[in-house]
């Protein structure tokens, strides 16, 4: 297991110690440590059932783990109230629902609920911030649009918005990319890069696809039956031999030609 | 044969036996037998058991023997175990019909007030099937009972309405309208016998079909069955025993649910099983609810549909629970 | 804009319903009340004492139950719930009869809280069931409750004795033909704390309409919000079934018919949800005395009459449940 990135932590925004998370019974997480740094990009990869969405859950508060863990910025996560969790850690679940009436302004608002006052209206700064959020993501022309109208991939920039809005310190996505097509892929995580480089967001989500997790993650967890198998850089990790353990898929693995990331191809078995 | 079969069998036969001797008064064995013969020489207690208890008794077998098949029969074909006509609104539907007929100046003669039960039942069928179609867009089994239920409480206050408005109405069926069977009268027993007897016998020799059906309409159209022509054959079976059951003992809501089950935990889920099944035990428990209610003073006049109302809700929401249970 | 249509309603109902019943009145007739006159005395006899309570009875009995049926839906995330398909009322009509039957000649201040108690019992019940098992099996389950529920006060209306009996009964049909000024005190002095209390659970409520999932990682899968949420659904239906009996379907329509107009968010739909139930209400008594005058149909009939097409309506046309 790779602890580089442990020890020379300039400051750690989430670690797990000895988690054990269990689902129905069967172990799904073992004995698992980890520690993300702050303003990294994190991706989590692995086979379906290998334990990453509920690695990504119980880091972020919604499975409780059997043994072990979660400490947010060194304090327990489950020492936190709703509300203060929800302010340094947003998350953006695979399938997120939304009446189709919905306007994407609104939907927006609601990711400042954990810091609105109980009696009061939305004020000023709340609306300044669901402004700056529609003008980061391009949403301007269609704040009013009622959800239903809108693509899917437009869907899916206003939720990562209503996440942005909580102006949180982590940003947790599952699967972001998994119900668009090709250039909404990758639009969406130019998006996610440039809000990690831009307000130094953590971000960690879960991937399927590896090249996309080649190009834009500052850091790879490879997982396989709840555990770490591989832990570094892409550049570091990006090897066929491990992605035929994990996976169990023959590929050939190069660099990108004219970008700076491996990139990897599968070879029929 | 099993012995919970003959055990079961047995008891429907022997309750609907003695059941004329339950009530006030009781009657003896030798009492019974006596005042039940034709050539009883005529007396109070002959009345009472030939003008009232037999046919009472006679019409509950009925009725519960339909109410259950055709619970039995909409489950099979709807492949959805909630389902019952009292449930998605066709007894109500009958009812309604029935009411209507009352309001109007035509006699409530056994066969008018059939044929209004069932063209009741038969417009309440076609609009919930249509318009869980429409809201849904497909036959979902949760819609199916959403609707019914709307449609139901719809045909219920509609009936309640004309029935405030026409005083007369009210009178003559404010019992039959909670389901009793305290106001049966023997002129009813024949036309009601003939028709649920021809009923129970179409749904044995439809079953086959039925079996084909469930197996989806493509592989009943390989086998050689047209599946419309099958689905409106025992469609109509089934309207036949509920306006039949309805229109002499009123709406009955829970026991073509239940029934269904209990005859499938007992003998399993062959249809011919399932289906005889139903048949004996829908009349075993409406029979044991009414003797029930003639053995408790005070609860002459209590509907059948009480007793059978806190006995199948918490079945329904035990199967509820059980189908729709949480994932996580 | 949109709030023009409810100026533009409510006068309009309100004119309707003070007009018509089994004396229908002239537009001038009712001017005639500004007027002293000896004309006007029986007229305004009429109307103060009969029509006028009524009307309030209506309208503040729609609002509650409108309200309470904004709450239930957001909190349940199940946009069918309805106090009185789900069985609430009919709890607290359980307990009421069963109040009024055995114990006769109680202060009717406090037969609001004996419909508390069913109400509250029933939700709490629900409750743990909803927990266990799918939104939409919830319904189901509440569906067969009421009719259980029902069948049990019918089962108390005939053991019970046959003099009382008949004043449960014209109550228990919902009806408002008995609301007189009296009620409307009931009603206003209990609403005057409840209605601002759940308007503000409606304000608390908006995330809920997301999925769970995201609604918890908002911080706002709050106990004892839901709890509170719950406990003045169950207070608003009670309310409303002591006044005027077991009355269905406002707290279905009205928010439905609410969310036509205005934004999902229960935020912005508090005030049209209750506006809405308020002219629902009215407009069914209204009818229920105007249709077959001088007879009066009980207001919670011509709601079930009116009300289940069109929510069926409403199912076809917005496919509430597809998602």
């Amino acid at each position: 297991m790779n602890t580089r990135f442990q020890e020379h932590s300039p400051l750690n925004a989430l670690s797990a110690q000895n988690l054990t998370v269990s689902y129905k019974g069967t172990t799904v997480l073992d004995q698992l440590s980890l520690t993300l740094n702050a303003g990294e990009i994190c991706v989590l990869l692995g086979a379906n059932g290998c334990g990453k969405s509920t690695l990504l859950k119980t880091l972020a508060g919604v499975l409780t783990p059997k043994s072990g863990s979660v400490l947010l910025q060194n304090q327990a996560l489950d020492q936190y109230s709703a509300r203060q969790r929800a302010r340094q850690l947003a998350f953006l679940p695979q399938n997120p629902a939304a009446p189709d009436s919905l306007t994407v302004r609104e939907l927006i608002l609601l990711g400042r609920y954990p810091f609105r006052h109980p009696l009061l209206p939305a004020g000023k700064q709340d609306k300044a911030i669901v402004e700056e959020v529609l003008a980061q993501l391009e949403l301007g022309s269609m704040a009013d649009k009622p959800l239903g109208t809108l693509s899917g991939g437009q869907r899916q920039r206003a939720w990562l918005g209503m996440t942005l809005a909580q102006q949180s310190e982590i940003l947790m996505l599952d699967e972001p990319t998994s119900f668009l097509d090709l250039a909404h892929q990758y639009d969406l995580m130019q998006l996610i890069r440039q809000q990690n480089r831009q307000q130094g967001k953590t971000v960690i989500m879960v991937l399927h696809d590896l090249n996309q997790a080649f190009e834009f993650a500052d850091r790879l967890i490879f997982l396989r039956d709840g555990q770490i198998i591989a832990d570094g850089s892409p550049q570091q990790t990006a090897s066929s031999p491990l992605i035929h353990t994990v996976f169990g898929l023959q590929t050939l693995v190069m660099q990108h030609p004219e970008q700076n990331h491996p990139v990897c191809l599968p070879l029929s078995r | 044969m099993t012995w919970t079969n003959r055990l079961l069998c047995m008891a429907a036969c022997l309750l609907a036996l003695l059941s004329p001797a339950l009530g006030d008064p009781v009657f003896s064995l030798l009492q019974l037998w006596q005042f039940s013969l034709p050539s009883a020489p005529p007396s109070l207690e002959a009345l009472i058991l030939q003008e009232l208890r037999w046919p009472r008794t006679l019409v509950a077998v009925l009725g519960g023997a339909a109410l259950g098949c055709a619970g039995c029969l909409l489950q099979r074909l709807t492949a959805n175990q909630l389902a019952s006509p009292g449930l998605i609104g066709i007894n109500q539907g009958a009812a309604l019909g029935l009411v209507l007929l009352i309001m109007s100046p035509l006699p409530l003669s056994p066969l008018l007030s059939f044929s209004a039960a069932f063209t009741g039942a038969l417009l309440a069928m076609v609009l919930v099937f249509m318009l869980t179609r429409l809201s849904f867009g497909f036959l979902s089994p949760e819609g199916l009972l959403l609707c019914g239920a709307l449609l139901g409480s719809l045909y219920g206050a509609l009936t309640l309405a004309l029935l405030l408005i026409n005083q007369h109405a009210l009178e003559q069926i404010r019992f039959w309208l909670a389901g009793s069977l305290s106001y049966v009268e023997p002129s009813q027993l024949g036309p009601m016998a003939i028709l649920v007897i021809s009923g129970l016998l179409f749904a044995f020799a439809l079953q086959r079909r039925l079996q084909v059906l469930e197996l989806g309409s493509d592989a009943a159209h390989g086998l050689g069955i047209n599946p419309l022509h099958a689905l409106i054959q025992i469609m109509l079976v089934i309207l036949v025993l509920t306006a039949a059951a309805v229109a002499v003992i009123g709406p009955i809501l829970f026991l073509g649910l239940i029934v269904p089950h209990l005859s499938r935990s007992l003998w399993g889920d062959q249809l011919w099983r399932q289906l005889s099944g139903s048949a004996v035990l829908g009349a075993l428990l409406l029979l044991a609810a009414d003797s029930f209610i003639r053995l408790t003073p005070q609860a002459d006049q209590l509907p059948p549909s009480v007793p059978l109302a806190v006995l199948g809700v918490p079945c329904f929401i035990w199967l509820i629970m059980r189908r729709y249970a949480r994932e996580s | 804009m949109r709030w023009l249509i409810y100026l533009a309603l409510l006068p309009l109902a309100l004119l309707g319903c003070l007009q018509s019943g089994s004396v229908t009145l002239s537009a001038e007739q009712l001017l005639l009340l500004f007027q002293p006159s000896e004309m006007a005395t029986t007229t305004s006899q009429l109307i103060l004492q009969l029509r006028l309570p009524r009307m309030l009875c209506a309208m503040l009995i729609g609002a509650a139950l409108g309200l309470a049926g904004l709450l239930l839906q957001s909190r349940s995330g199940n946009p069918m719930a309805d106090p009185g398909m789900l069985g609430i009322n009919q709890g607290a009509a359980l307990t009421v009869v069963l109040l009024l039957i055995s114990l006769p000649g109680l202060d009717p201040v406090l037969i609001p809280l004996a419909g508390l108690a069913g109400a509250l019992s029933i939700t709490g019940l629900l409750w743990w069931l909803s927990q266990r098992c799918q939104p939409v099996a919830l319904l189901l389950i509440g569906i067969a409750l009421s009719s259980l529920l029902a069948a049990l006060t019918g089962l108390l209306l005939l053991v019970g004795e046959q003099q009382r009996i008949t004043t449960v009964l014209t109550w228990l049909s919902g009806s408002l033909a008995a609301a007189d000024w009296n009620d409307v005190w009931l009603l206003s002095g209990y609403l005057l704390f409840l209605l601002p209390a759940g308007i503000w659970l409606c304000f608390r409520a908006d995330p809920c309409l997301l999925d769970p999932l995201s609604r918890r990682m908002l911080g706002a899968e709050q106990t004892w919000l839901n709890s509170l949420s719950l406990l003045l659904v169950a207070t608003l239906s009670a309310l409303a079934v002591t006044v005027a009996g077991a009355i269905g379907f406002i707290g279905l329509l009205a928010p439905h018919l609410a969310r036509l107009l205005h934004s999902p968010l229960p935020s912005r739909l508090a005030l049209p949800s209750m506006l809405s139930g308020a002219l629902l209400c009215l407009l069914a008594d209204t009818l229920g005395r105007a249709l077959f005058a001088p007879l009066q149909l009980p207001v919670g009939l011509v709601l079930a009459i009116i009300g289940a097409p069109m929510f069926l309506l409403l199912l076809i046309t917005r496919k509430t449940l597809k998602r």
